[in-house]
């Protein structure tokens, strides 16, 4: 593939700009892009995560703070915390336990401060599934509506990230920005992704889906 | 598998018997209401 640089606007004469005006008016038209959105030069031209150092880590992060704090009107704290030594997390579910109530689905969304509308953002999906047909995820329903549950004949199979071992969504990602961490954990750098949805192509549970509309959208009126 | 562990995982922890929760005379989950279903993506607006 071809790696040209994008077109700055600055080529439709007839002559070529030599390449160190180029460069210049590159970087003048990405300052204006980077005016006209709001965020800063330096959140603009800012790393992969993984690859800050810390003291730049430190600087993003007070950004981060701060930007959050003056939007919510509130004191915000972005944690940073590694993997533990000696930790691996695992996810375990008991199916037989399930009544398909979806509590752990809103308490999700708010935990993770989730879109709540427009777009609505689930990290976890409840399957309502027949008994007589068994795990069959072709026939299953996420938009039962009941009176109460667990509905007869029905059980409930709450479905969200498995933090694969070996995830399709870290490998399909075209810039690197998910990877997994040393305790079992698959992470994403939201500054990272640009929007693409090749992860949730790739995830074989769904709730991928989640990560590509809560990038992608614009932020709630 | 019995009761219920609140707390920390690697911290301060509560184990709960089946008994703090259940009726022991009576212990099946009770029906309950969902909470609603998701919105279906033609419900939202961009
Ligand atoms: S849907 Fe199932 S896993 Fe989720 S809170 Fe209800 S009973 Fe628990
Ligand atoms: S998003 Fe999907 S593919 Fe990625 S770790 Fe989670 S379940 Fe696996
Ligand atoms: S949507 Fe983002 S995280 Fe997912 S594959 Fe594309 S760039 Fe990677």
């Amino acid at each position: 593939m071809s790696q040209d640089p994008p077109c700055t606007g600055a080529c439709s004469g007839e002559t070529a700009p030599d390449p160190s005006r180029r460069t210049v008016v590159q970087f003048l038209a990405a300052g204006a892009a980077v005016a006209s959105t709001g965020c800063s030069l330096e959140s603009f031209f800012r790393k992969s995560f993984r690859e800050l150092s810390p003291a730049q880590v430190r600087r993003y992060i007070a950004e981060l703070e701060g930007r959050y704090g003056r939007k919510y009107g509130k004191t915000v704290t972005v944690g940073t915390a590694g993997p533990m030594e000696g930790v691996k997390f695992g996810y375990g579910l008991d199916l037989s336990r399930c009544v398909g109530c979806r509590r752990c689905v809103y308490a999700c969304a708010e935990e993770n401060n989730q879109s709540r509308k427009n777009p609505q953002i689930h990290w976890i999906r409840v399957l309502e599934m027949d008994k007589a047909r068994g795990v069959d995820v072709n026939h299953s329903d996420i938009y039962y509506d009941a009176a109460e549950v667990p509905r007869p004949g029905h059980f409930y199979m709450p479905v969200q990230c498995q933090q694969c071992d070996d995830p399709p969504c870290v490998k399909t990602c075209p810039v690197g920005a998910t990877w997994k961490e040393k305790d079992g954990i698959v992470a994403i750098d939201y500054d990272w992704c640009i929007g693409c949805r090749c992860c949730m192509a790739a995830c074989p549970t769904e709730p991928g889906t989640s990560t590509g509309p809560s990038r992608t959208s614009p932020p709630p009126k | 598998m019995h009761g219920k562990r609140v707390g920390q995982w690697n911290g301060e922890r509560t184990y709960l018997l089946c008994v703090h929760c259940h009726n022991p005379h009576s212990p099946r989950f009770k029906p309950i209401k969902p909470l609603p279903p998701p919105q279906r993506p033609s419900e939202m607006k961009r």
